[in-house]
């Protein structure tokens, strides 16, 4: 049941015929009737067993009874099929992910009807992210979570941040100033988790693929997105610690517009609120070649809150935004060509965004003598610019399956400081201007199927990574020179896994991988997978591994010394060393119509080389980033999940423990400090599946961290961040089968800034005292429409 | 192609130009500003020295056309023609000001042609319009009055000319005569006090520092006496406090001791000369005013009759020389540059400045004890001078907003002062006025001074940077009460 990559032709029109599905059954009666005195072609037409409705979607394939007579397509609305030109008897077999495989025969043109029943597993979803091959979820030796696009639209989502904010285990950190948000996976922060988008890093000013500002994700060509908790430094390199989240784009040819209309807090209009428009076109120009182009167009105008907008004249420190507004425009071409059993495909796209920092120091510019004021602003525009080249091979080599992709994909940053005259809104000079780009090429080789023998697979791959990058290093303080950095990367690697079927019930899966690095010294890494099966639908999967973090650009390479200050990176720096332990245990259970899934995962992390900037010399005052610090967390979650008649439901908890030192000082501060997580989601089917309601709830309880503080006798105190909880609502309509409105409401609880005591003071700066969390109860609208169905 | 891709084309067309069409940005010409105009003060004199004085015109903005003023005469016991005449002449009370397009300001000079004019008696010009000019009015000082004699100034405002964001000079600024003098601040390295005691300040706006050691030989001194020091020795150290003099201004809290009339009582001292003005590109907004080091000295101050005897030399040396510094009453002290190895002309006299912006070592708590800290844009009072200082905080909301209700610096009257205390601390002022990190002046604070003729000025700073956003160009604004 593997989904298809076959070409999917477009529906044959003529004899469109509107169906309603209350008295389908009646209507292909009558139409039986009146086409097959019309026609000698061949209609089929699928239907559920039960409810006796057409199954759209059903890929259907077969022969014909002379040699090399094949045909694939795929079923209308009305779960029709035509069939022109074959020789009979035919012998057509169905594919649908939620119903089971039937073949018939059929001898004869005219009206066929099959009728399916749905698989007992409804949702067998097959995930890709450092499989050998495509996998069953069930069958991986990884533990995969899926959001399918289903979920995405399911939740209005817009960006990777709408889906994974009622994920257990998935914290994120928003940050108003920036518009960034950074994620944190099993207790690690965005620095160990590595993102993906078709198997190739996410670059990042930050780094290639990690401490991604996940708002520029875009989830409008995103089919699903895939997260594999655990170490998996094996397939995918540093920074892959705390594990992945692979976005799988889509590969179909689908034609739809879309547009979503948001308020943002209370605020909403033309100048206000959140604008999106989307189109995605997707057409197989020959059976063979499919061309896809996708665009998007995000427009947040940001929230005024108690703030007073771009043309405040006062110098209250209230000119500007709350959250600041930020427009993204996203693009691009994917096509696909397929051929005997070579797949090849390219992917452009482009990214742009756009964040305005409209001050909220306002210089009145007095001019005594007439007593008048000129008001001015220093206004920042910081853009974004990303580009993916992405080149795919997949064929064979003999009985050696071999996928190869690379990939060139850069991105820079560019901010520009102005001065903006407030009364006219004119702005009058371009006073500052800096940029910083990382460029990178990938390529990886996985290369799988050396051995005969059907339990043993053994994959070998390369992976090859050049980075250039130039930053300024910017901050805060009270003095700093600019200091421009430019440098180049060259990673090598090997790879290697061995996945080995034991049993029926017992597979394992060692890895390692070899890197050269032209910077530092990388640590060889390994991990070992193995999923066993035990009686009564429990199985258990465990993976143990060695994975690395590399440290950044700025504890490389910062210098920041004068007369008050000697503050530097290190060169010799020695990455981060982690050592990490998932374990999942799994049970189905399966009882008169319905399913309950259940699972417990627990997970340790410990790392070890920590990078902190830490005094060095007392006598002059000097600080250093060096390998200094230890990190450790562990955690466990409950996770079940319900699909009974109409309902799904899903309900989590997790409870998580960090522990630190700070720079060292260990002395009470190396305490583990907990926190925990809830979520529960439902999900509703109503009126023939054409209304669906759904409810996704998280609570994240109060969460404990150690700050520094000289003013405490110990020399830090325990800060906390206070709970809170995310409830969104949504309930999707589908009007026929082109139009589909969703509408919800998000964070129903208003939750804006909590309060947190865990951030120290700056050196100039004070502490702040809350973190902003979201822009409060926000309402969307989203309206989609299809074409081609 | 069949018919639903080529609708769905022109839908996907319509749709991008949409896009585009509301994404693009107005392109309308600038609007132009209007133009304030107004005399810089509300009345100036003219001193004995002098027989004129010039009425400035302040413009918001350059004119764009060629205009015309009407300004007109009001006299106060003073004739035209007999006791003053103006440039441009006036006729039966008014003048006319031309005024070429692109002009800044505008200047009508008073002469002064009497002997003598009586106490009181003055001539006021006003603005009465403003012709050939786009949307310009007349707004605030729209009259001037001409006295006949000194006066202190009734206030005005200025931009200190601290040189920008190495802010390489201390701007020593008069209130009461409108006036600034500069100095580079790397142009000194020691003051000595020109008063009846022997004392001897070390530059702070270098952030120099000195160390006396266990020695009264000079040239027995090497660089092996230092080791460590230079650690010791540094801005930004907790415990460097005790190298440099009290930032308070006063004059009991040396880092030097009194400087002795018995030889053998003065020792040796180690000097730090501390840093200057760094160079080299500087992220807008922020300062470099402390990364080129000026290197170490070793020297060793006496006494010889009424002046000082200063002996110094580099490190190493095994000789060194010698300076002789008198003291002139004029000054608060007399100052001394290593380099130039003679005493250097650096402040006004002593009662010709209230305030200095200047960069300026500091002391505060680094929590792991008090330490010497270097801070840009910082305001010292004119302590020694007899300058007194006292600062007004308005209340705020947490946001910074200015409760209503309170006596704020425009309302602030002569009247308000009857329960301010002056103090004498020459950092009250300090780094108080501002914010490093908004990059803003305090615009709920402001400052009394008062100065040693008795005259109070009010003092509101304005901002630390220009209009390019850079650092260096503190501005300010003052009133006599």
């Amino acid at each position: 049941m593997k989904k298809s990559l076959k070409p999917i032709k477009s529906c044959v029109k003529g004899q469109q015929v509107h169906f309603n599905t209350k008295i389908g059954f009646l209507l292909i009666t009558l139409l039986l009737t009146r086409l097959h005195s019309v026609s000698a072609q061949t209609y089929i037409f699928i239907l559920d067993e039960v409810s006796k409705k057409p199954i759209e979607g059903v890929i259907v394939s077969g022969t014909g009874n002379n040699t090399g007579e094949v045909f694939n397509n795929i079923t209308d609305s009305e779960g029709k099929v035509v069939i022109i030109g074959l020789s009979f008897p035919l012998t057509i077999s169905t594919s649908h992910l939620v119903y089971e495989t039937s073949t018939t025969s059929i001898k004869k043109a005219g009206l066929h009807s099959v009728q399916l029943k749905k698989a007992s597993i409804q949702l067998d979803q097959f995930i890709v992210t450092g499989q050998h091959e495509p996998q069953s979820i069930d069958e991986a030796v990884y533990n995969v979570q899926v959001i399918d696009k289903q979920q995405i639209a399911d939740q209005g989502a817009i960006d990777l941040t709408d889906v994974l904010n009622n994920q257990i285990n998935i914290t994120l950190t928003p940050d108003k100033q920036s518009g960034r948000t950074t994620i944190s996976l099993l207790g690690l922060g965005a620095e160990y988790v590595k993102i993906l988008l078709d198997g190739i890093p996410f670059v990042s000013t930050e780094g290639n693929g990690n401490n991604v500002d996940i708002t520029q994700i875009n989830l409008n060509t995103i089919e699903r997105v895939e997260i594999v908790e655990g170490p998996m430094a094996v397939n995918y390199g540093s920074n892959a610690a705390a594990g992945v989240i692979n976005l799988i784009s889509k590969k179909t040819a689908e034609k739809s517009i879309s547009i979503q209309e948001e308020t943002v807090g209370p605020e909403y209009g033309l100048e206000r609120g959140r604008h999106i428009q989307s189109i995605n076109l997707g057409h197989y120009l020959t059976d063979q070649l499919l061309v896809r182009l996708d665009f998007r167009r995000n427009d947040f105008r940001g929230l005024q809150g108690e703030f007073e907008g771009r043309d405040h004249l006062l110098d209250d420190n209230r000119r500007g935004f709350d959250w600041r507004p930020k427009r993204q425009y996203s693009g691009g071409i994917y096509s696909a060509y397929n051929f005997k059993n070579t797949k090849l495909s390219y992917r452009y796209s482009y990214f742009q965004q756009r964040l305005d920092v409209f001050s909220p120091q306002v210089f009145l510019d007095l001019h005594v003598p007439t007593q008048t004021t000129n008001p001015f602003a220093f206004d920042q525009e910081n853009k974004t610019k990303r580009f993916l080249h992405q080149l795919n091979v997949s064929s064979a080599f003999g009985r050696i399956k071999y996928h190869i992709v690379s990939a060139y994909t850069g991105v820079e940053l560019f901010n520009q400081t102005f001065r903006r005259r407030l009364r006219t809104s004119v702005i009058q000079e371009v006073l500052d201007e800096s940029n910083s780009y990382l460029n990178s090429f990938t390529s990886r080789g996985n290369f799988t199927n050396f051995l005969p023998h059907p339990n043993l697979s053994l994959e070998i791959g390369y992976e090859y990574t050049f980075e250039g990058l130039k930053q300024n290093f910017l901050s805060q303080e009270d003095e700093i020179q600019v200091t421009e950095t430019v440098k180049t990367l060259d990673n090598y690697a090997l790879f290697s896994s061995l996945e080995w079927e034991l049993t029926d019930r017992w597979n394992i899966r060692p890895g390692i991988r070899y890197i050269y690095n032209s910077q530092y010294k990388a640590p060889l890494t390994y991990s070992i997978n193995t999923k066993y099966k035990l009686a009564h639908n429990f199985d258990i999967r465990a993976s143990v591994g060695r994975s690395y973090r590399t440290p950044n650009l700025t504890e490389l390479f910062l210098y920041f010394v004068d007369a008050n200050h000697d503050v530097t990176g290190n060169e010799n720096l020695l990455p981060e060393d982690i050592f990490g332990t998932f374990i999942a245990i799994k049970k189905k259970i399966k009882l008169n119509g319905f399913d309950l899934n259940n699972s417990l995962t627990v997970y340790y992390n410990d790392v070890s080389n920590r990078i902190s900037l830490a005094v060095i010399n007392n006598e002059p005052l000097q600080f250093q980033y060096i390998n200094i610090d230890e990190f450790k967390s562990k955690g466990l979650r409950f996770n079940h999940t319900l699909l009974f008649k109409k309902w799904t439901v899903n309900s989590g908890f997790s409870y998580n423990g960090r522990r630190r030192s700070i720079t060292n000082v260990t002395q009470g501060a190396d305490a583990f400090l907990f926190s925990s997580e809830f979520n529960f989601n439902a999900t509703y089917h109503l009126v023939k599946d054409q209304l669906k309601l759904a409810l996704f709830y998280k609570r994240t309880g109060r969460d404990e961290q150690f700050r520094v503080d000289d003013a405490a006798p110990e020399g830090f105190v325990k800060g906390r961040i206070e709970a809170f909880n995310q409830l969104d609502f949504t309930s999707t309509l589908q009007f026929s089968n082109r139009i589909q409105l969703t509408t919800g409401i998000r964070n129903i609880f208003n939750v804006t800034d909590v309060n947190s005591s865990v951030q120290s003071a700056g050196a100039h700066t004070p502490a702040p005292t809350t973190i902003g969390r979201s822009y409060g109860r926000s309402y969307f609208l989203r309206a989609n429409y299809t074409f081609n169905r | 192609m069949n018919l639903i891709s080529s609708k769905l084309i022109l839908l996907a067309t319509i749709l991008c130009s949409l896009l585009l069409m509301s994404s693009c940005n107005d392109n309308e010409d600038d609007p132009i500003e209007s133009l304030s105009v107004a005399f810089e003060s509300t009345s100036v004199g003219i001193d004995e020295s002098s027989n004129s004085v010039n009425a400035i015109v302040a413009f918001t903005r350059a004119t764009i056309n060629n205009s015309q003023f009407t300004i007109s005469l009001s006299e106060n016991g003073v004739v035209y023609g007999e006791d003053y005449t103006t440039t441009p002449a006036a006729v039966n009370g008014v003048l006319f000001l031309d005024i070429p397009a692109g002009a800044t300001n505008a200047v009508v000079v008073i002469n002064s042609t009497a002997e003598a004019i009586d106490d009181g008696n003055n001539l006021v010009l006003t603005i009465t319009d403003i012709s050939g000019e786009t949307d310009a009015q007349v707004t605030g000082n729209s009259n001037i009055t001409i006295n006949f004699s000194a006066i202190a100034s009734s206030g005005s405002s200025m931009v200190a000319g601290i040189g920008g964001p190495t802010e390489p000079n201390q701007v020593f600024v008069d209130f009461s005569l409108n006036s600034q003098s500069i100095a580079e601040r790397t142009s000194w390295d020691l003051g000595f006090f020109t008063g009846n005691e022997d004392k001897v300040i070390v530059n702070y706006s270098t952030y120099l520092m000195v160390k006396a050691l266990d020695e009264i030989d000079l040239n027995a001194i090497t660089a092996m006496d230092t080791v460590g020091l230079s650690n010791q020795m540094r801005i930004g150290t907790a415990g460097a406090h005790v190298f440099i003099d009290s930032p308070n201004g006063s004059l009991a809290e040396l880092a030097i001791q009194d400087i002795s009339a018995i030889d053998e009582e003065n020792p040796v001292y180690i000097v730090n000369r501390g840093s200057g003005p760094g160079a080299g590109e500087i992220q807008l907004g922020s300062v470099n005013v402390g990364s080129n080091p000026l290197g170490w000295k070793k020297m060793r101050i006496l006494k010889r009759g009424e002046n000082y005897l200063i002996q110094h030399a580099d490190i190493n040396d095994g000789s060194f020389s010698e300076t002789i510094i008198s003291k002139d009453i004029n000054f608060n002290f007399s100052y001394f540059n290593f380099d130039e190895s003679n005493a250097v002309n650096v402040e006004p006299s002593l009662d010709k400045w209230d305030i200095v912006f200047s960069v300026s070592s500091n002391v505060i708590d680094f929590g792991a004890g008090l330490g010497a800290y270097g801070f840009s844009d910082f305001v010292r009072s004119n302590r020694q001078g007899g300058v007194t200082v006292a600062r007004v905080d308005l209340e705020t909301d947490e946001n910074g907003t200015i409760l209503p209700g309170q006596t704020t610096y425009d309302d602030f009257e002569n009247s308000d002062l009857s329960n301010v205390s002056f103090l004498e601390s020459a950092n009250l002022i300090g780094s108080s006025w501002r914010s490093v990190f908004s990059r803003t002046a305090n615009n709920s604070r402001f400052y009394l001074v008062r100065d040693i003729e008795g005259n109070t000025y009010k003092v509101q700073f304005l901002g630390l940077l220009n209009e390019r956003g850079e650092r260096g160009h503190s501005s300010f604004r003052y009133e006599l009460l």
